[in-house]
């Protein structure tokens, strides 16, 4: 605990407008973590993921980066935080006027002084980790969604982020590129030391990934658990989580 | 670019690549490799084992690598490629733990064969034929659009139509209402203008008062019609093609159709009617506003409000009072069709909307100015005045 945390959320309040979404969420994620926010439908984690990458002002509350400031922070201050972001959207969010290694490269040419044929050889090493090489000149318009998906992934790696900020990077794979998107996260944190936030509901996933989860509870509007996940499946007091944990449709609690 | 123009690269990667013993090319990778850095051109390699064709082996050592980033294994994914070509094999024992495996998560899926554009010979004849077949493309998607649109009206005018009565409540505030401020703004300054440009030279004869005559025939013949046109071209045809461009683009026409809705009913019809009703009530409007715009101008000469509305009175029959709002209800269909045309054909990605509001706006106003020719001949031939 003595180093800062590599995020800190401290009291964090989101709202839209005057209708509050989740209210006093406060967590941690240390360097090289794989951190999990997870939850039902809408309970607001897409919303949560959107106030760490500054999206969105938070109502009340702070979110710090190795102990920086990121709320408060000067538009300078949080231009060089967001540069050491890699965030892949539920969407895709892919330029269509751009090839697949277009949208790779876009930050690299942005952002480094590679020159055209180094920024080429990075746009085609980080498409093939998804397992894309050889869709270089696709446009995004041309491939299925669950390559839109992945291409989205390899963008959001393009400049080796200290942070990655993941929204349902497994929603539309199929269940090998599922498990390969797994490994991959996994090979990330432990090869270059990158910490991964990562929403999603996808329990196979959860196990498989997390270090760390926060558990967003839709009814009492706040976080319902913190924890490693499977620590949280079998030993957690708040039957929400053990009811989402457990898969299953009952709240039927020994 | 020159070698010794690109920018100095402070540290970074470096790749020595020495012939050893045994068919085996020893690769000696050193420094700190990042992103941020660049990387070596792999091209080197290549070469190296073009240059000898008797290596089988390409062996890496690691051992000067400081740090590393996710340029190492682009790199080394690079190489691979290069000694795939060549028949040679890659050792990667000798490489640190995480790089062996980057590299191997990006070798985890088949590769798919690059998908190459072929070059082709572009001739005069080829541009000729890729013209020729685009445009009847087009054309074909356009009589396929006409059609739909006569059948939709067909089912309008049997009262089987589809579509959301709010919706239409909703494009008659959209386009009729909220276009009266911009309306106004215009139709004054082309009143204002007409009056000035006809003031000048009347004059010179002592004939103010017929500036009258000029501003109020140009206004309800030709000019508010016209200028309300353009503007709603502008400003709802090409509101019509976006809206319409990115529903398609999000898949949201296609179910509809599925749903077994007519799109074309159910989305251009309401627009449709709303644009033909509003477009007439506009023009009236900025008749009326052009004639006020000219006021301000003759009344400055010594002509009073009674005296220029008196002129008006008597320079515009009814045939005159008509053309213009004939033609508006034409004109609204035109443009709203245009709209709902450009947008509910467009491609799926951003540039294609963004191109299907500017073909909105080009139809619409070529259809108006071509329609508005037409109605020329066509009044002439009738001599309906």
């Amino acid at each position: 605990m003595d180093t800062p945390a590599h995020i800190q959320v401290d009291g964090l309040t989101m709202a839209y407008g005057g209708e509050v979404v989740m209210r006093d969420l406060s967590f941690r994620v240390s360097r090289g973590e794989v951190f999990v926010i997870m939850g039902g439908s809408g309970c607001g984690k897409s919303t949560l993921l959107r106030h760490l990458i500054g999206l969105q002002r938070p109502a009340s509350g702070s979110i710090r980066y190795l102990g920086e400031d990121f709320t408060g922070a000067d538009e300078d201050a949080r231009e060089a935080m967001l540069r050491r972001f890699g965030v892949m959207y539920q969407g895709g969010a892919l330029w269509t006027s751009m090839t697949l290694a277009e949208n790779v490269a876009l930050p690299l040419l942005e952002y480094t002084s590679l020159d055209e044929r180094e920024v080429a050889d990075m746009a085609r090493y980080k498409l093939s980790l998804v397992g894309l090489s050889g869709f270089e000149d696709y446009y995004p318009t041309e491939i299925s969604g669950g390559m839109v998906k992945r291409a989205s992934l390899a963008r959001a790696m393009a400049l080796d982020p200290e942070i990655l900020f993941l929204d349902e990077p497994g929603a539309g794979l199929d269940p090998v590129s599922s498990r390969l998107l797994d490994d991959l996260i996994l090979e990330l944190r432990d090869s270059l030391g990158t910490t991964v936030v990562m929403v999603t509901h996808e329990l196979a996933s959860i196990f498989a990934v997390a270090d760390n989860a926060v558990f967003l509870d839709t009814v009492t509007r706040t976080q319902g658990a913190l924890g490693k996940p499977t620590l949280l499946r079998d030993t957690s007091t708040n039957p929400q989580v053990r009811r989402f944990l457990n898969r299953s449709a009952h709240t039927t609690l020994a | 670019m020159l070698p010794f123009l690109r920018q100095p690269k402070v540290s970074g990667g470096f790749a020595e690549i020495q012939p050893a013993a045994s068919g085996r090319l020893v690769v000696r990778l050193s420094g700190e490799w990042s992103v941020r850095s660049g990387l070596p051109d792999a091209a080197a390699l290549g070469a190296a084992l073009e240059a000898s064709p008797e290596v089988r082996r390409v062996v890496f050592d690691a051992t000067a690598v400081t740090r590393f980033d996710s340029a190492l294994p682009a790199y080394l994914l690079r190489c691979s490629e290069f000694a795939r070509e060549r028949g040679a094999e890659m050792e990667t024992a000798t490489l640190p733990e995480g790089v062996k495996r980057l590299l191997a998560l990006s070798l985890a899926r088949p590769v798919r064969e690059r998908a190459v554009h072929e070059e082709e010979v572009i001739t005069f004849l080829h541009h000729a034929g890729e013209w020729g077949i685009q445009s009847a493309r087009s054309w074909r998607k356009a009589l396929d659009f006409i059609g739909e649109s006569v059948l939709a009206l067909v089912a309008l005018a049997t009262g089987r139509a589809r579509f959301r009565r709010s919706e239409l409540t909703y494009f008659i505030q959209n386009c009729g209402a909220d276009a009266l401020p911009i309306v106004t703004l215009i139709a004054f300054l082309t009143g204002l203008i007409m009056a000035y440009v006809g003031a000048v030279q009347l004059s010179q004869f002592g004939a103010t008062m017929y500036v009258a005559n000029l501003v109020g025939l140009a206004m309800v013949r030709e000019m508010g019609v016209l200028m309300t046109g353009i503007i709603l071209c502008g400003r709802t045809g090409t509101a019509f093609a976006a809206q319409l461009g990115s529903m398609n683009a999000s898949e949201e026409i296609a179910a509809l159709r599925v749903l077994g809705i007519n799109p074309v009913e159910y989305l251009m019809l309401p627009r449709l009617i709303a644009l033909t009703l509003m477009m007439p009530l506009l023009t009236l409007y900025a008749n009326f506003i052009g004639m006020i715009g000219g006021l301000v101008v003759v009344s400055a000469m010594d002509v009073t409000v009674q005296q220029y509305f008196l002129q008006l009175v008597k320079a515009i029959n009814m045939a005159n009072f008509c053309s213009g709002l004939i033609k508006s209800v034409f004109f609204g269909a035109l443009i709203a069709w245009a709209g709902c045309f450009r947008g509910m054909t467009s491609g799926r990605s951003s540039l294609d909307v963004g191109n299907a509001a500017t073909g909105a706006a080009v139809l619409g106003i070529t259809l108006i100015i071509v329609a508005d020719a037409l109605f020329a001949v066509i009044f002439n031939v009738i001599g309906y005045f």
